[in-house]
């Protein structure tokens, strides 16, 4: 049930089962590139413990630096997505840098006063950001023979970036630093005290999930067509947090439940119930209340009760997180 | 007299004006067991903390080797050989008993680290050492539980492990028996005792039978300072030392 390989076959049949199940590819395509902020996220809130507002800061500079690429020069599309994921994961370096100086609340707090430094300085600046219109009319241009213009051809290529960013993450997780973030998330003090130079895993993390959100961003971009001043905004950095916290934190396949079911829930209801919201708030507190391991743990205690016949949960699906220091 | 493996001078640490700890002179010679007990609140673990780097000390120097340690932080001085277990259990909750030691293993060269794309799996210098140190404290049985789902003295135990498994010159444990029943505590002291012969340790103890049977020396703290240091026999004996326990603690262990 938790090995990476089956984590990852779950993860080409969403791919794979979207686009059949789901009519607007579009909408598909925009699940999987949330899918990708959101494993971003999880990185930092799931194995690092880092409750980070600063998501959209990233995911928005992605959108700008391919839509700036992608206007001003004839760099390919790979190029281009590239430059938004480095864009993305030196911003992140400055962001965690300055905001690991401070722990719990403080954390909190420093990443939403950046968030919206951000989001004023993409306003103010609308000579290059286009301001409140955002940048409008980004080219698409094709993968080497492939054009990328339909809506089903784009999806591929979204797909593709998917599943590559999705074992990359797969792999870092487990590895030596993974396990070390894992340490951190757990005891920071502890990890310090056995010689680990705990800011510097931190803002190592944070450069890693800068970059892969500002992959998101830019892949958001050019499947819009516009890098809008919304990409920025302090809204997308909760957005993602929430599917990170829906999906369940510390699973990366749980990142991509968690990006499918806010995506399309809040595509369907915003289109029959103006007010949804409020349903997505009263799942919110349920969540919280009753099942911290998100749709990733209520799968696995239902596999668990299946398989043993019982009632009996798995021990990690309801055990409350500790609230040490985040 | 052979060099000091740790020396303090005039240490002293402040917080916010209520001062912890002052003029501390302490001086541990390499492959000795030495011990720092003291009423509650006398400032011992407050020394810890500044000889591990968890604090910066107000005044005063801390002497490493021959080398002033004062301004490297905690994790160079964890390279440079010098651990510590704490006196409330701190641990990797989540995380496996062996994991939890090969990461404190690993603490000695954090860069190998950050490879982010080797598996855990393949430090098997850090490995085979948390193998070894759950041998020592003798946790092999429960390598694979989470450490949240050890029993109290089996966490105990891990947590001396962790200061064990980084390889340290000197060793540092904050009262390893605190909150132990009484079965337990016969397996830290022999643990303490078998450290003993291969490293240095600095220990906080309450329970005067371990201090007094393991020791080569005992500095006695008080309201922040160092009262009296010599023998365990020596400690028994002193007429100032009593008084500070009003009696009470000192007289058990006689070997
Ligand atoms: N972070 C802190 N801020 C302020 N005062 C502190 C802090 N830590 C400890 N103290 C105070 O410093 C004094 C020494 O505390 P310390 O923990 O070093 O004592 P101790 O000798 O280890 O006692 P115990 O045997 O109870 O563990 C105490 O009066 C304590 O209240
Ligand atoms: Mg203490």
């Amino acid at each position: 049930m938790n090995k990476p390989l089956f984590h990852f076959a779950l993860a080409v049949l969403v791919a794979i089962a979207l686009p059949v199940l789901v009519p607007s590819k579009t909408l598909c395509s925009e699940v999987l590139i949330f899918a990708i902020a959101v494993a971003g996220c999880n990185l930092l809130l799931g194995y690092t413990g880092l409750l980070s507002f600063g998501q959209g800061i990233f995911f928005g500079l992605g959108s700008y630096t391919l839509g700036l690429t992608l206007l001003h020069s004839s760099l390919p599309l790979v190029v281009a997505l590239a430059l938004a994921s480095i864009v993305g994961g030196l911003v992140a370096v400055v962001i965690g840098g300055l905001a690991i100086r401070r722990q719990g609340v403080y954390f909190v707090m420093l990443t939403l006063a950046l968030a919206q430094l951000f989001y004023f300085l993409a306003y103010s600046l609308s000579g290059i950001t286009g301001g409140d219109n955002g940048l409008l009319g980004i080219p698409r241009p094709g993968v080497g023979p492939f054009d990328l213009n339909g809506a089903l051809a784009f999806y591929v290529f979204t797909a593709i970036v998917f599943l590559l960013i999705f074992a990359a993450l797969q792999r870092v997780v487990v590895s030596t630093f993974g396990r070390t973030l894992l340490a951190i998330r757990d005891n920071g003090e502890r990890a310090q005290a056995i010689g680990f130079p705990v800011r510097l895993f931190k803002i190592v993390a944070f450069a890693i999930s800068g970059a892969v959100t500002g992959l998101a961003g830019g892949l958001h971009a050019a499947l819009i067509g516009i890098a809008p001043l919304s990409s920025i905004d302090y809204h997308l950095s909760e957005s993602v947090l929430i599917m990170t916290v829906i999906g369940g934190t510390g699973n990366l396949f749980g990142s991509v439940l968690g990006a499918g079911f806010y995506v399309i829930v809040s595509s369907v209801l915003s289109a029959i119930w103006p007010r949804w919201m409020l349903l997505l708030g009263a799942l919110l507190i349920a969540l919280t209340l009753f099942m911290q391991k998100g749709l990733w743990g209520l799968i696995e205690a239902a596999v668990s009760r299946i398989r043993d016949g019982g009632p009996r949960r798995s021990r990690s699906a309801i055990r409350p997180a500790r609230g040490e220091k985040p | 007299m052979t060099l000091a493996l740790l020396a303090t001078k005039k240490l002293g640490v402040n917080y916010g004006g209520f001062n912890a700890l002052s003029d501390v002179e302490l001086t541990v010679a390499p492959n000795t067991i030495h011990s720092v007990v003291g009423p509650n609140g006398a400032g011992k673990t407050t020394l810890f903390q500044a000889l591990t780097g968890r604090i910066k000390p107000s005044s005063g120097q801390i002497m490493f080797n021959g080398d002033d340690i004062t301004s490297l932080t905690g994790d160079r001085r964890v390279r440079l050989g010098l651990a510590r277990s704490f006196q409330v259990t701190s641990l990797f909750h989540s995380l496996s008993a062996r994991e939890n030691l090969r990461l404190a293993a690993q603490g000695r060269f954090p860069w190998r680290a950050l490879k982010i794309w080797q598996g855990a799996e393949s430090n098997e210098q850090a490995l085979a050492i948390a193998d070894d140190t759950l041998a020592k404290v003798d946790l092999a049985d429960v390598a694979a539980r989470p450490a949240e789902e050890l029993s109290h003295g089996e966490q105990r135990r891990l947590e001396v492990g962790m200061a064990i498994a980084s390889c340290p010159r000197l060793i540092l444990l904050d009262e390893p028996t605190s909150g132990m029943g009484i079965d337990d505590i016969g397996a830290m002291k022999k643990l303490i005792a078998d450290l003993g012969r291969d490293h240095t340790v600095l220990l906080i103890e309450h329970n005067m039978e371990i201090v007094m049977n393991l020791s080569d020396r005992v500095t006695v703290m008080q309201s922040g300072r160092i009262l009296v240091e010599g023998t365990p026999s020596e400690i028994r004996d002193n007429e100032d030392v009593r008084r500070a326990y009003l009696g009470s603690m000192i007289t058990g262990g006689r070997a």
